[in-house]
């Protein structure tokens, strides 16, 4: 165990930071900063920028296009993106189905699909839970029958983000009736025009859409859009989750948000004084501060028990469900405290992004323009990705075992 | 960084938790408790294991080791709650001497690790940073000191502390650190026991004569070294604390499993698994702060109290929800004098009031500026 601090870190946050400054535009970083749902052609266009310079797919292995930066290296690269409001990367693509297929998949599947995802020439939607396969993932219903030169998908499926703006989806579904449900899963890659798809968009609570359900119906999937082996899908999407696991805490875009609470508390609202100078509040946001800078060596120490071969880990921990805990429920306490923090404008809704504050916007501070969509929004994180309440019952089980 | 522990790390980890296993029990500790005894055993033991060393760099008798090294002791010792603390005793003095390094400092840095001398520093925490004893030198080179404030921890065994005091000469104050033995007259260093039946004093001086060659150092590293010092206690304390909070959830896990109610085991019941994973949760984020603090301390840099005050209010916060579980989770039985899931909340209460409450050292975080910056 060594905690010394890299010094060479701080110079490559300079180097990124610089490149940032120097390469993204202004209204592109607008938006990202209002944390509004993200525009595709601005998403597109960031992944451009960085694909020229290599750093489209960042995490990657080399062999396939990555940097080969460190763990510690890519954390703060993402750290100052989000810092200066860069379009989010489409993480379904890059960061989930990704490493499937580099991992599991065939040469053929490689070339197919990897320069497209790295180049942001295609769009992934991802298509796991169901209607009635939530938290309970394996007790999906949707089928693939092989029919001698394809297989036959039937089912529906839900909750699949920015699925409207996908080019090929990826998809469980029940390959073998018959026997146990982590048995008889597979893992298939589905054109999203296949003949028998439709997509309906579903609206959320901050009145914005990025969620939608897709229905199947008799869709014909090639043999080339089954990754590995049949049966094999219930292990491949454990590893994607696992694969993801030290990420969970979501730790730069939590530190976005402190910065822009420590915005809006300095921010005279309401004809108040500003909330930074309430001790109560100040004392509010260094318990969060506290608590993130914890969660970010929490994140250190899992990236680290990751990556090194030789040594023991100081203890037994289900680390990625105690990042997703700890950072789920901290966005959501930054979020309540922007909201605080607003006062009366905390209640008021800004219809969409706009660059320029249209005529009919709500009168207000402009920072608080964008804040109560997101707050609403993140009501997703203790939800997404495996509720709290499973990601709690993975913690006791494992500290539980048999009795 | 890398957080897995290498195997010089393990066999000094292991080699701890077996010693605390076979020579301090929760038995062993009730009896040394009832007989006043064991003290200078425990210390003697810790002395010829090298243990006392193990945050110190070679050139002053250690392995190799640093923070990592002591925090990784403190809390293997923190599960069997040591009555003589490994943070008051080893830790802080310790480090004190040794950043110091003046001859002086040296030469009672090694009688403390040959198990000659037992020292403690009389610390204050890093919320007060004002000197409330004075000294002034009389003309025969003897030192006379006045006044009480800090206080020092384990002190039943004691044969020195060491004190800092604002030393006035020729009308020049500066800070300087004495080391007092225990038997000076007129010093009053009455123990107070604490609700974990570990004790304390605070020296009071009232006229106290002191030979020169009580001073050891003085000057501005003075003050330095003595800050560091603070840090390193609290994270000892810390660490400390930490242990404990795991002994907790180790116990509390073996009961869940084993107590049957409504013809189950309770571990069955989901909100009791719930509670398990949030004791769980808090015991990891408890480590990590103490992580970012070590890593800070060691580097020296600037910001290093407010991680220090981060660690004591989090894992404060956080042990105090750990041991109230415990209690809890454990029903009427948690509550015995017999039992020790009572004595480990005591041993956190004690943890959450020494050195500043979780409370001052919220106020301390809210009171810098650069808290609330852009970064």
């Amino acid at each position: 165990m060594d905690l010394s601090i890299d010094e060479s870190i701080a110079e490559f946050r300079q180097e990124i930071r610089h490149f940032i400054a120097e390469n993204l535009p202004a209204a592109m970083a607008e938006r990202g900063l209002r944390a509004y749902h993200e525009d595709k052609a601005d998403v597109i266009a960031w992944m451009k920028i960085l694909a020229k310079q290599g750093w489209s797919a960042a995490s990657w292995p080399q062999e396939y296009g990555g940097t080969g930066w460190s763990p510690t290296q890519q954390l703060v690269f993402d750290e100052e993106c989000m810092r200066a409001g860069a379009p989010q990367k489409p993480i379904v693509g890059l960061s989930l189905v990704a490493p499937i297929i580099y991992t599991f998949g065939s040469e053929e599947q490689k070339q197919t699909h990897l320069p497209g995802i790295r180049n942001a020439e295609t769009w992934w939607g991802q298509c796991f839970s169901e209607p009635n396969a939530g938290s309970d993932l394996a007790s999906l219903k949707t089928s693939a029958e092989f029919n001698g030169s394809h297989y036959i998908v039937n089912g529906h499926k839900t909750w699949t983000t920015l699925g409207q703006f996908a080019d090929w989806l990826f998809l469980l579904a029940v390959t073998d009736k018959t026997v146990k449900p982590q048995q008889g899963i597979s893992f298939f890659l589905v054109k999203a025009d296949s003949p028998g798809i439709t997509m309906r968009p579903i609206h959320s609570i901050e009145k914005g859409h990025t969620l939608n359900e897709f229905f199947f119906e008799d869709v014909a999937v090639p043999l080339s859009g089954l990754i590995g082996e049949v049966g094999k899908g219930w292990s491949y999407a454990k590893f994607l989750l696992e694969n993801e696991r030290a990420w969970s805490a979501e730790i730069p875009r939590n530190k976005a948000l402190l910065n822009k609470l420590k915005v809006i508390a300095a921010e005279s609202i309401d004809g108040a004084q500003p909330l930074l100078a309430s001790a109560a509040f100040r004392e509010k946001i260094c318990e969060l501060s506290a608590r993130l800078n914890a969660l970010e060596y929490m994140t250190l120490r899992a990236m680290s028990e990751q990556h090194e071969v030789a040594g023991e880990p100081l203890s037994a921990w289900e680390a990625g469900s105690i990042l997703h805990i700890k950072g789920s429920e901290m966005q959501q306490e930054i979020g309540a405290l922007m909201m605080e923090a607003l006062g009366s404008y905390g209640a008021v809704y800004f219809p969409r992004y706009l660059a320029t504050r249209a005529e009919h916007y709500p009168a207000g501070p402009d920072i608080a323009h964008g804040v109560a969509a997101d707050y609403l929004y993140r009501r997703a994180t203790t939800i997404y990705g495996g509720s709290n309440e499973i990601q709690r019952n993975i913690i006791a089980g494992a500290m539980l075992g048999k009795f | 960084m890398n957080f897995l522990l290498n195997e010089e790390q393990v066999l000094l980890r292991d080699s701890v938790r077996r010693y605390v296993e076979r020579e301090y029990g929760f038995d062993q500790r009730c009896h040394y408790i009832a007989t006043a005894a064991g003290g200078e055993k425990v210390l003697a033991d810790m002395a010829a294991q090298g243990w006392l060393a193990a945050g110190l760099d070679e050139r002053f008798g250690g392995f190799g080791g640093g923070l990592i090294e002591s925090c990784l002791i403190a809390e293997e010792l923190g599960k069997a709650m040591l009555l003589e603390p490994y943070w008051a005793l080893a830790m802080a003095p310790t480090s004190l001497l040794a950043n110091i390094a003046n001859d002086s400092c040296l030469a009672m840095l090694g009688r403390v690790l040959s198990g000659d001398a037992i020292v403690s520093v009389a610390l204050q925490g890093i919320l007060a940073t004002d000197i409330e004893i004075v000294a002034s030198q009389l003309s025969n080179g003897d030192f006379v000191l006045s006044g009480a404030g800090a206080s020092v921890y384990g002190p039943s065994h004691l044969t020195h502390i060491l004190v800092a005091a604002k030393l006035t000469i020729d009308g020049v104050v500066e800070p300087a650190l004495f080391a007092i033995p225990t038997e000076t007259a007129g010093l009053s260093l009455a123990p107070v026991t604490l609700l974990d039946e570990s004790t304390s004093a605070r020296p009071a001086f009232n006229q106290t004569a002191l030979p020169a060659s009580a001073l050891l150092a003085s000057g501005a590293q003075v003050s330095a070294a003595k800050m560091h010092c603070e840090s390193i206690a609290l994270l000892g304390m810390c660490a400390s604390a930490i242990g404990v909070a795991e002994a907790i959830i180790t116990k509390t896990v073996a009961y869940l499993k084993i107590r049957k109610q409504f013809n189950s085991p309770i571990a069955k019941f989901q909100s009791l698994q719930h509670r398990i994973a949030d004791m769980k949760i808090a015991l990891e984020e408890s480590r990590a702060s103490v992580h970012s603090a070590i890593s800070l301390v060691a580097s020296a840099a600037g910001s290093s109290l407010v991680a220090v005050s981060e660690a004591k209010y989090i894992v404060g916060k956080n042990t105090s929800f750990i041991a109230a579980q415990g209690i809890q989770l454990h029903g009427a039985i948690g509550l015995t004098e017999e039992f020790v899931i009572g004595h480990y909340f005591r041993a956190i209460t004690v943890f959450n009031h020494l050195l500043g409450t979780p409370s001052a050292h919220l106020r301390n975080l809210a009171s810098v500026d650069d808290y609330f910056d852009f970064n």
